[in-house]
């Protein structure tokens, strides 16, 4: 039992490992796969990428913390684990982009390191998730048996912080998949004011709708006494707010919103926070 | 505060909020009013005339074999324009000597585009003109 016990270690590692790959691969496929990303990978601006990458450190520490490859107690852990998923992100970008001949040999180095750094902070985030979402029920309860002497109850206590954040992520997430693509502008160019003040008002009902009205595994539940539109002042309009943050950040990263008017500016970020009204939401539930 | 039972996975919302809470929601309800007024404001103000094109040269260049002419495409419409045709002709003494096309997929509506269109003869030397030749809706 002694001997066996690092070898078993080992291979619990390593299945870590694999589920991140496994997370990076399904979550990051579609934005691997989208014309756009590889454009941007050597056409946008240096330093929002650079921007990009460095905010990513924080958002995937902050994400182990909560997650994460194993359930991590210390900073030191989840940077870690946030390093791993970086890594794991970088890795599966760059073996997809080389195997769908994206990237080739005949381009200069710094196409590959824009094209690949692009893609690897959606793989990473994924990354991170699939050693969340993908894990085993049943390793799962062998975890909590072991930990049972750290933590005393199963109960997790999120800040209301925390909560805000689990939703940025999921705004990000879901702003990646579909920011870079141009039919974003191009259906804020179609929608008049009407159809985005109808979008604003659908954003919220659905934020609100999945994280209390639909009962979806992981649904939040409200004290009986709690008048259900406290819980829409205190998160979901919040978590709208959250969200058009992303939206603006990620349509600035992608260049979106460069000498372009204000009304353009939130016609574009009222069409993003549709999609990131529904990751924010699902990453309350998810996560 | 939200509270997450491993268990079962269910999540259940603390009966006390922080006055923090509050004031995130206030915050927030405020910023949502502000932007569904000024999408209500463009709804019912605003008429969207037809897009209004027009150019401005911002500098000429001979980089390698050919001259560069940058210049900024400026939608002062709110309506978006799109597949933007812009053509630029090279004239001397009355004589067409060359022609330059670029198309811009879009002029969106209060917005700024930047673009170039390289020529083989000097534009100094003659008289250029930069137009739009045609669009249409996105």
């Amino acid at each position: 039992m002694q001997l066996a016990e690092p070898r078993a270690a080992t291979q619990k590692f390593t299945i870590g490992l694999l589920r991140g790959a496994a997370g990076a691969l399904i979550f990051g496929i579609p934005m691997l796969m989208t014309m756009e990303l590889w454009f941007l990978g050597f056409s946008m601006p240096r330093e929002r990428l650079l921007l990009l990458l460095l905010v990513n450190i924080p958002l995937l520490v902050l994400l182990a913390h909560r997650i994460g490859f194993e359930r991590t107690s210390t900073l030191r852990e989840a940077v870690r684990d946030a390093t791993i998923a970086y890594g794991l992100g970088i890795v599966t970008s760059a073996a997809v982009l080389a195997l769908l001949g994206i990237l080739t040999l005949d381009m200069p180095a710094n196409e590959w390191l824009g094209k690949v750094a692009l893609q690897s902070v959606p793989a990473s985030i994924g990354a991170m998730l699939g050693r969340s979402q993908l894990g085993g029920r049943n390793d799962d309860y062998n975890e909590e048996g072991e930990e049972d002497d750290v933590e005393k109850d199963d109960e997790l206590a999120t800040g209301y912080f925390g909560e805000l954040f689990m939703m940025g992520v999921g705004a990000l997430f879901l702003s990646l998949n579909v920011a870079p693509t141009e039919e974003i502008i191009l259906i804020s160019y179609k929608m008049t004011p009407w159809h985005s003040l109808a979008a604003i008002l659908v954003s919220i009902a659905l934020m609100h709708g999945f994280v209390y009205a639909v009962a979806f595994r992981g649904t939040h539940q409200l004290d009986e006494r709690t008048p259900n539109w406290h819980a829409l002042v205190r998160f979901t309009l919040p978590g709208y707010v959250v969200t058009s943050l992303i939206s603006l950040y990620v349509l600035w990263t992608f260049g979106r919103l460069d000498d372009t008017g204000w009304t353009q500016v939130m016609m574009s970020t009222v069409v993003l926070n549709f999609p990131g009204a529904v990751g924010a939401a699902s990453a309350r539930l998810v996560l | 505060m939200t509270i997450t039972s491993r268990k079962d996975h269910s999540h259940r919302e603390q009966q006390k909020p922080g006055p923090v809470e509050w004031l995130s929601g206030l915050v927030s309800a405020v910023l949502i009013v502000f932007l569904i007024a000024s999408m209500a404001r463009e709804a019912f103000v605003e008429d969207s005339p037809p897009p209004q094109l027009e150019i401005e040269i911002k500098g000429i260049e001979k980089v390698g074999r050919y001259f560069r002419v940058d210049f900024e495409l400026a939608n002062r419409s709110a309506s978006t324009a799109a597949a933007v045709h812009v053509q630029g002709t090279l004239r001397r003494e009355g004589a067409e000597l060359e022609t330059s096309e670029v198309t811009f997929d879009y002029a969106p509506a209060q917005s700024q585009s930047t673009g170039g269109l390289l020529f083989e003869g000097d534009p100094a030397a003659g008289t250029l003109v930069i137009r739009p030749t045609g669009f249409t809706e996105p």
